[in-house]
């Protein structure tokens, strides 16, 4: 009885795992956030692509948090994502701190580590006070250490179209909408505030 | 524009730091050691530089995605 039991509760999982691996266009608004994301995740083909995304979403700016309002179930994994990419910061800072800083392609928390090389205290922003006012605050060339990282454009897209498959048309759209809307934000201010920001940017040459 | 001034600026463009950080960066600026300020300046000007590049590949990325 209780390997009947087993055995069902096996075929169920394979079951998900099937779904989730495959997700259909039709059923895609079925999926809570947490499937979504697994889905994603659980995809080879599209899984560097995604953290290519997410990254870079990262990167331009962790307030992308503030894409909350109007946008279903995309907040909840957005803050996990971020809350995440933080734990990954942190665990990667130790083990560079330890002396490790071998590059593990199977290391799960490296690959969404967002700015690999960029000083925790930076990554941690919240924190960032108690860092200056600290014994902590890096004295270094930050631009010796800092990366970025760039993707080029064909990983993103491809990340952007997996993304509105698993969340289905409309919701993806309105998704891809609002994530093209903030990086259109970043670049209509720097417009706006051009020979500002250029001057800003200047006084550090 | 000297570089106290500069540093004000690039933090109000700055998307990487939420605004309490912003705030309290900006409460201790008086305080800071001019490498300090050179340190995170030179952070913030990467920052940007970085931030419009990817904004523009994300741009283009979501026009292509949404016109198929």
């Amino acid at each position: 009885m209780i390997f009947n039991e087993s055995s069902e509760t096996t075929q169920d999982n394979s079951k998900q795992e099937v779904k989730e691996k495959n997700p259909k266009q039709d059923r895609a608004q079925y999926l809570t956030s947490g499937e979504k994301l697994r889905a994603t995740l659980n995809d080879p083909a599209t899984k560097e692509a995604f953290f290519a995304t997410l990254r870079t979403l990262v990167n331009i700016g962790i307030s992308i948090i503030d894409l909350v309002p109007g946008i279903g179930e995309l907040p909840s994994w957005v803050a996990d994502a971020i809350k995440v990419t933080k734990e990954a910061k942190k665990k990667n800072f130790a083990n560079r701190m330890k002396g490790n800083n071998e590059k593990n392609p199977d290391d799960f928390w490296q690959k969404i580590d967002p700015t690999p090389d960029v000083p925790v205290w930076i990554a941690l922003g919240s924190e960032v006070g108690e860092a200056v006012s600290g014994t902590a605050f890096p004295s270094h060339a930050v631009e010796s250490t800092a990366q970025f990282a760039g993707y080029d454009l064909g990983r993103i897209t491809a990340g952007l179209k997996r993304l509105k498959e698993i969340w289905g048309e409309q919701e993806g759209n309105e998704v891809i909408k609002e994530i093209g809307q903030k990086a259109n934000n970043e670049l209509t201010d720097y417009q706006n505030n051009q020979i500002q920001i250029n001057s800003a940017m200047q006084a550090f040459a | 524009m000297d570089q106290k001034t500069a540093l004000k600026v690039l933090l109000e463009h700055s998307n990487f730091f939420s605004e309490s950080s912003k705030t309290q960066i900006l409460s201790q600026l008086d305080h800071l050691r001019d490498e300090e300020i050179k340190t995170l300046g030179k952070f913030l000007v990467l920052e940007k530089k970085k931030s419009l590049e990817n904004a523009k590949q994300l741009k283009t990325a979501v026009e292509s995605v949404l016109s198929t």
